[in-house]
């Protein structure tokens, strides 16, 4: 008969594989790497997930992930209050971060619409982002999407909806990449670095 | 420029063969089903990265076989360029010019310019407008950089904007949602019209001046259907084109969802042929129709050469057996022997001179 592993062991090899970038082999380490660890760490991660689940949410306000009501940007009192960034996902408020060049406030819609993926504006977090608006106070609203067709879409679909409130749109420009040579960059980023040149 | 060898592996009957070529005239003969139109799709691969037939990449694969290549030697004026394209079942397509990689089919297609004239081109003045907008299409993504990718990004919004529409069976979608998908048209939209609108311009001339050779003094005449006539859109610029696109997309929205579909835009415009000003798809007849189609073969061809200071290369597929003999006299007269022409035919020619190739059974013998 064929050897198998024991069920409780490949039981956690299957989850394991279920990870994003895990396969078959990798998950197999991984179980057994958790077995020979420590008490403390294994059970440390074990008892991680469920915690993290049960406190990470949604910020109220601008739906970056928190653990508690507001997400620590939202509380942030240095920050700049009348500007709002609207980005695709959570992790592009990490690169907006890094830029070390943004002091203001956020807000994740969690997707861009696309009909062909069968995501409208009703799937993403428009409305609060709309509710936060009417609230007054904010000036200018940066759209961050992404240079996709969806992305750009997505920044006109807003756009159009925030232009009402009488409150400045901006979109971030799209060109070549700093420190970049320009015989590399390819025809449609140039154009569109060339669409918008700035005076010098 | 001219194609000196190609390697055909695992690419439809064909399993392993290499070819060289005549710099000028290259007949390939054999009978039906051999695979002679295969060894013309197998060269035009090289230069659109697709069949010109329609098919898909994974049809065009030797029976029972997981890959193809098709690769081949170009010689052009002043470089010699190793072109390469392979495919591999469930994989990435490969395509390398002198052996460097290249990732966006914008960098291959245009570097290896061929004019392909297929009994399909035939029907180009009868049938609907799609085909005209393909020989449009087709030609413009080899003459100018660019094109081809700003057709792809069209169709891309257009597939999203047409799902949107179809939407509309099961529920109310509101203006405001398809607004950005009709932005994002007329931007890209303005840029192809005004492009198509620039080569007509030239294509015209050439179209006419082969026609007259062709037919004896009728007069061929191309206009581009759009939603303006061509005249009043000749004097706008790309800006004022892309308002104007978009405020007729917003007044067809109505339309649009209703018939769940998108209904206006350069996706749907026509290109229209008059002889002596009537239109040639209703009063032509069918020998004029072919006369036709010559002379817009001849001067895509024509054009290629102006535009890109080197001759393109032919390839005439299965064309001179739908030709009565008059007709493929004239044909063979106006081509010029410095450009290298392939030609299928069932018969062996001898009145024309040039390397002779037989085709059997998936394999090519050198006569």
């Amino acid at each position: 008969m064929q050897y198998r592993y024991p069920e409780s062991l490949a039981n956690l090899i299957k989850y394991l594989a279920t990870l994003p970038g895990i396969g078959p082999k990798t998950a197999q380490r991984l179980a057994f790497h958790l077995l020979n660890e420590s008490e403390e760490n294994a059970l440390g991660l074990a008892r991680a997930i469920p915690e993290a689940r049960a406190k990470v949410r949604r910020c109220l306000v601008c739906g970056n992930l928190t653990d508690g009501r507001l997400c620590a940007i939202c509380e942030d009192i240095d920050r700049d209050r009348s500007v709002i960034c609207v980005v695709e996902q959570t992790r592009d408020i990490f690169a907006m971060e890094r830029s070390r060049s943004y002091n203001g406030l956020y807000h994740i819609l969690h997707g861009t619409i696309s009909p062909l993926e069968g995501r409208g504006p009703e799937q993403l977090n428009i409305a609060a982002l709309m509710n936060r608006l009417r609230e007054g106070g904010v000036k200018e609203v940066v759209m961050a999407t992404n240079s996709t067709v969806e992305g750009e879409a997505t920044a006109l679909y807003l756009a159009r909806l925030i232009k009402p409130l009488e409150i400045r749109v901006t979109r971030i420009a799209h060109g070549i990449p700093v420190g970049g040579d320009l015989e590399y960059a390819d025809e449609a980023t140039l154009a569109q670095a060339l669409c918008g040149r700035k005076e010098l | 420029m001219y194609l000196q060898n190609l390697r055909i592996n695992n690419f439809r009957n064909y399993e392993d063969q290499l070819i060289e070529f005549d710099p000028e005239l290259n007949l390939i003969c054999g009978d039906n089903a051999q695979g002679k139109s295969n060894l013309l799709e197998a060269i035009a691969y090289l230069s659109l990265t697709s069949s010109f037939r329609g098919v898909k990449d994974n049809e065009l694969l030797c029976w029972n076989k997981d890959y193809f290549f098709v690769c081949g030697e170009l010689i052009k004026k002043i470089e010699k360029l190793d072109l390469r394209v392979g495919y591999q079942r469930q994989g990435r397509k490969i395509w390398q010019i002198n052996k460097e990689a290249k990732n966006r089919l914008a960098d291959i297609v245009g570097i290896f310019h061929t004019v392909i004239f297929s009994p399909e081109d035939l029907l180009l003045v009868k049938e609907g407008p799609q085909l005209r907008r393909k020989f449009l299409n087709r030609q413009m993504s080899q003459l100018y950089d660019g094109f081809c990718q700003t057709l792809i990004k069209y169709n891309k919004i257009l597939k999203q904007k047409n799902t949107l529409l179809k939407e509309s069976r099961a529920r109310i979608i509101n203006d405001e949602e398809i607004e950005p998908w009709n932005e994002q048209l007329s931007e890209l939209g303005a840029i192809i019209i005004k492009k198509r609108l620039d080569v007509l311009t030239e294509l015209k001339v050439f179209a006419a001046e082969k026609h007259r050779i062709l037919s004896q003094e009728e007069q061929l005449d191309l206009c581009y259907e759009s939603f303006l006539p061509e005249s009043q859109m000749q004097q706008m610029t790309v800006e004022e084109i892309k308002d104007a696109l978009f405020m007729v997309l917003k007044n067809k929205i109505i339309i649009e969802k209703k018939a769940a579909v998108s209904v206006l835009g350069p996706h749907r415009d026509d290109l229209s042929i008059f002889i002596n000003q009537k239109s040639a798809r209703n009063f032509a007849s069918q020998g004029q129709q072919k006369s036709c189609a010559i002379a817009l073969k001849l001067a895509e061809l024509a054009l290629a050469e102006q535009k890109k200071g080197e001759k393109p290369v032919l390839l005439l597929d299965d064309v001179m057996s739908e030709l009565d003999s008059g007709r493929q006299e004239c044909l063979l007269s106006l081509l010029k022997r410095d450009i290298q022409t392939f030609i299928t035919d069932t018969k062996q020619r001898s009145d024309l001179s040039g390397h002779l190739f037989i085709v059997k059974g998936g394999k090519v013998l050198k006569a």
